[in-house]
């Protein structure tokens, strides 16, 4: 038995799951200071790093802490000196160093995290969803959501490239398990990072204070700034999506053209709803899907374009609604909402055909839970 | 077309092994493929399913598998509670069930290469050289894959393999 | 991309002269001050420096809160009204 399917491209072809495959995005990357706190299921992307500085295959300083809120505060000030920097973590994890993701997006520093994305309890739960990523909505992020190992392993270069020039932190959404331990074929492309820049670095010596009490109307004027140069960071992620896989820059639009029916979901799970589209497309129903790529900044354009009949699907919740609901509609677009797969619960191609059908038969309400 | 296989194990067994070395084997014939384990608290001795796809087409569903074509089974205790058309046994005799059988002695072969650890034989060597003769995957991709995916333990594994591949019966 | 909000010249006394708060003055005593450094580090304003025989305050700054006096383990320090 022979294929050539996936013959294509260049690059080296590996079996690797969507940890592995960001840890060999890092490597290429080549960051200075790695800092982090295992937790699950984020935990094989810094071991695997931990072992590459082990063996001297990548050179830099891993720096082992008590907790990820020193994770991010070692990472911001190594970043603050200048050093290209990469942390990852998950659920609670985040929650726990969410204080130091604001200062490090204040401070408009470049940097790099990857997010396995997973439940936050109470109650307990190590699954995937998406409710821990979107809680870094406010902090001033670039929030990236990959669909698959492949391009968790292509946004994770993108994001420093962009990340360096934008002067902002940039979170690779992965979804936990279903992407972070699934091994599926990756190339390794034969990417190279331009040297490390950033607006500022502090060096020993320097007489400045940083991050100082503000008075006035500056921190007001700081938020501003962050606020308009996340918006204007689309123009270099639409930039640089083509020299690190080629998806379509903060979206990918599939059989969207001539559309009557429009799915918006972000994350892993996309290729199950991919499937349960081209059952339907079959059948002659005229659907497609708008793939956030990214939450931060919001493709608000894209959106904006769809065909009017809209259903949102949700892997986090604010209240009553899912939280890319709220966004869409906050764009001014008429959406059905949906929220499903929490705390990783399966959904698979027939569930997601059998919704998209209540979908485009009209019958679905304007928030439901797929429970 | 799409192969989807199901591996029914118990933790230690080697099932998310085997489902990694086929995968890659797979992939050196040029497929495309995704090996998953099965996700939740890891307990040796507890039955656990990895799932395995093969496809010549970009695979994006990442759901588990809940109608596989071919499911594999590494211990005989467990309960073979799906309707998929082929079944691969670790068992030195047939099984009355409805699906083709495929059945090879991998505990037997296991345990002769030394394949054993902590009171159980690590099946994912014979396991895989079985269900690789089943998916029509070449030897020689095999033995590649088993070396990127076991490093120095390739070579005693790949003895078990081999032996599994060349012995496995059918009903 | 303006950085000024984040970045400032590092000066002295740039939220202004401190020592004008002061209600009660520190008295360092040369005699029973054993140069431990205890209140150095203790200082919320940073500014208590090691003297030659003694600590030493700027005045210009010390706005009198008295944590100098409480942390001296030589009771070498008394607050003293201005
Ligand atoms: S704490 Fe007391 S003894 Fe120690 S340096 Fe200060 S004044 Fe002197
Ligand atoms: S009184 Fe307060 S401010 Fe003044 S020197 Fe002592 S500790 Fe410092």
């Amino acid at each position: 038995m022979r294929a050539e399917g996936n013959r294509n491209g260049s690059g080296v072809k590996r079996l690797l799951t969507s940890n592995e495959a960001i840890a060999e995005a890092v490597k290429i990357a080549k960051p200075d200071v790695i800092a982090a706190y295992p937790i699950t299921p984020q935990s094989p992307i810094v071991e695997k790093l931990a072992e590459m500085v082990e063996s001297g295959e990548l050179d830099a300083s891993f720096v082992r802490v008590e907790s990820e809120h020193s994770a991010m505060a070692v990472i911001h000030g190594a970043a603050t000196a200048g050093a290209r920097v990469f942390t990852a973590t998950s659920s609670h994890g985040l929650a726990y160093m969410f204080e130091m993701c604001w200062w490090i997006a204040g401070s408009r520093l470049p940097a790099v995290m990857a997010v396995a994305t997973r439940s936050i309890g109470a109650p307990w739960n190590i699954h995937g969803d998406h409710t821990d990523i979107m809680s870094l909505r406010d902090a001033g992020w670039i929030i990236g959501m990959a669909e698959s190992a492949q391009e968790a392993f292509d946004m994770t270069l993108q994001a420093f490239a962009v990340s360096e020039v934008v002067n902002i932190p940039f979170a690779v959404g992965i979804d936990a398990f279903t992407m972070s331990h699934t091994a599926e074929i990756v190339e390794i492309r034969n990417a190279k990072l331009p040297e490390r820049r950033q607006a500022y670095r502090i060096l020993p010596g320097m007489e400045v204070a940083v991050n100082a009490v503000t008075m006035g109307e500056a921190r007001m004027k700081a938020r501003y700034d962050l606020a308009i140069d996340l918006e204007k960071s689309a123009e270099v992620i639409e930039r640089t999506d083509g020299e690190f896989g080629s998806y379509g820059g903060l979206v990918e639009k599939y059989r969207l053209e001539d559309a009557e029916y429009a799915v918006v979901m972000a994350g892993g799970w996309c290729g199950d709803a991919k499937d349960a589209i081209d059952m339907l497309r079959d059948e002659g129903v005229r659907i497609g899907m708008l793939r956030l790529r990214f939450i931060r900044p919001f493709p608000e354009k894209a959106v904006k374009e769809l065909p009017s009949e809209v259903l949102v699907v949700d892997r986090a919740n604010t209240g009553i609604k899912g939280i890319l609901g709220m966004e869409t509609a906050a764009c001014g677009v008429e959406v059905k909402n949906v929220v499903a797969g929490i705390g990783g619960l399966d959904v698979g191609i027939d569930d997601f055909y059998r919704l998209f059908g209540k979908f485009v038969d009209g019958k679905l309400e304007k928030v439901e839970w797929l429970i | 077309m799409l192969t989807e296989v199901t591996i029914y194990c118990r933790g230690g067994q080697g099932g998310v092994t085997a489902a990694r070395v086929l995968a890659t084997a797979a992939m050196l014939q040029g497929y495309y493929s995704q090996a998953m384990p099965q996700f939740g608290p890891e307990r040796r001795g507890a039955r656990v399913n990895t799932y395995l796809r093969i496809s010549d087409r970009p695979i994006r569903r990442r759901s588990v598998i809940k109608n596989p074509d071919i499911v594999a089974v590494f211990d005989r205790k467990i309960e073979i509670d799906s309707e998929a058309s082929v079944v691969i046994l670790n068992s030195p005799e047939p099984v009355q069930i409805p699906s083709r059988t495929y059945y090879v002695n991998a505990t037997e072969i296991a345990e002769r290469h030394g394949l054993v650890n902590a009171g159980w034989a690590i099946l994912s060597a014979p396991m895989s050289g079985a269900i690789a003769r089943v998916l029509d995957i070449e030897i020689s991709a095999l033995k590649e894959a088993m070396h990127i995916e076991l490093g120095e333990r390739a070579e005693r594994s790949f003895k078990a393999a081999k032996e599994a591949y060349e012995v496995i019966k059918w009903t | 991309m303006d950085l000024s909000p984040i970045l400032s010249e590092a000066t002295v006394a740039s939220a202004g002269e401190t020592g004008s708060w002061r209600n009660y003055r520190p008295l360092v005593s040369s005699e029973l001050c054993s140069k431990c450094g205890n209140c150095i580090v203790y200082c919320p304003e940073g500014v208590i420096f090691e003297g030659v025989d003694s600590v030493e305050i700027d005045y210009r700054f010390c706005k009198g809160c008295g944590v100098c006096r409480e942390v001296c383990g030589q009771k070498a320090i008394e607050m003293v009204p201005e």
